[in-house]
């Protein structure tokens, strides 16, 4: 049988592509649950609703989830679904990964490297985990992205710290074949098992 | 002088290598002369001169009608082969992995 995967979605494709296309799309790519991120910048953000479109199968199941662009605002997020805390600095990195209430440090990857093995031990023992935007990877300036990431995903395997790839596609160019995606993965010595546990979406449970 | 004309042997199945064909699919608008080109030299930025050449990539058949691309390569680089494509966005749109066969007639 063949592996049904998931995949975070920005909500920008979602408002620009039509529900049906998308759906073929995600049914083509063997993808049976869809995240759909809204961003939340500054307070007032929290009290916008977030209505998803309706799909016209089961075959594909779209849920809510939320990017937190300033971790300072962390404290007011009331709602029960994935709420992703992002990160790009080394400030962050810290003040998210010894954080005892967030679960999903998104991005530690920024211009220079950020991440430390510090960094990793915590978010071991605080059980977060780390969210990699695979799209990063594959823009013009990547190469410094690759290297730090050649680096941190490596460091993350040896402390035992659960890593989500994902495509936060905002057009649907951004998304990818679990085919070319899970090759692409063994570039950072992962292991076939290891990348299919990131894969699947038994990942997101949180304990 | 009679030259005695030696015929080459043909090598053996088992030490031939052994084959992968792709059939994949594509978005974007792209020439039919600009493919092959296209995929080897992306192969050969993401894993340079040497596995290009051991891969033996081959576009062997291309549909710009249906926007869909067979190639064939050294089973041993499919994985290598298959994480280049990753980085096909920008040229290729949203590309799809429809099948992957060992010999071309099960891959028809």
């Amino acid at each position: 049988m063949k592996q049904k995967y998931f995949d975070f979605v920005m909500d920008d494709l979602i408002e620009n592509t039509s529900i049906k296309e998308l759906e073929h799309i995600f049914i083509n790519l063997n993808i049976k649950t869809v995240y759909v991120l809204r961003e939340l910048k500054k307070k007032e953000d929290y009290s916008i609703k977030f209505i998803l479109p309706k799909t016209s199968s089961n075959k594909i199941i779209l849920k809510k989830a939320y990017l937190l662009k300033d971790p300072s605002l962390f404290h007011l997020y009331k709602e029960k679904e994935i709420l992703f805390v992002e990160s790009k600095s080394l400030k962050n990195n810290t003040f998210i990964s010894t954080h005892k209430k967030i679960k999903f440090l998104k991005d530690p990857l920024s211009e220079k490297l950020s991440f430390d093995e510090q960094n990793a031990r915590s978010c071991f023992q605080n059980k977060i985990k780390v969210v990699f935007d695979i799209n990063l990877f594959r823009s013009n300036n990547n190469k410094s992205f690759l290297k730090q990431a050649i680096f941190i995903i490596p460091l993350l395997k040896k402390h035992k710290v659960d890593m989500i790839f994902s495509s936060f596609a905002k057009t649907k160019e951004d998304l990818v074949d679990f085919n070319i995606f899970s090759s692409f993965l063994k570039n950072f010595y992962l292991e076939e098992e290891i990348i299919n546990r990131f894969l699947s979406k038994e990942i997101l449970k949180l304990e | 002088m009679n030259k005695i004309k030696k015929k080459l042997n043909v090598i053996r199945p088992t030490l031939r290598h052994k084959k992968k064909y792709f059939l994949i699919s594509y978005s974007s608008d792209i020439n039919e002369d600009k493919i092959h080109s296209l995929f080897i030299k992306n192969y050969e930025k993401t894993y340079g001169l040497f596995s290009l050449i051991e891969c033996n990539l081959t576009v062997i058949e291309s549909n710009l009608k249906n926007k869909t691309i067979i190639i064939r390569i050294n089973k041993e680089y499919n994985e290598q082969f298959l994480s280049s494509l990753f980085f096909l966005k920008q040229n290729l749109g949203l590309i799809f992995v429809l099948k992957q066969a060992s010999t071309l007639k099960s891959l028809r």
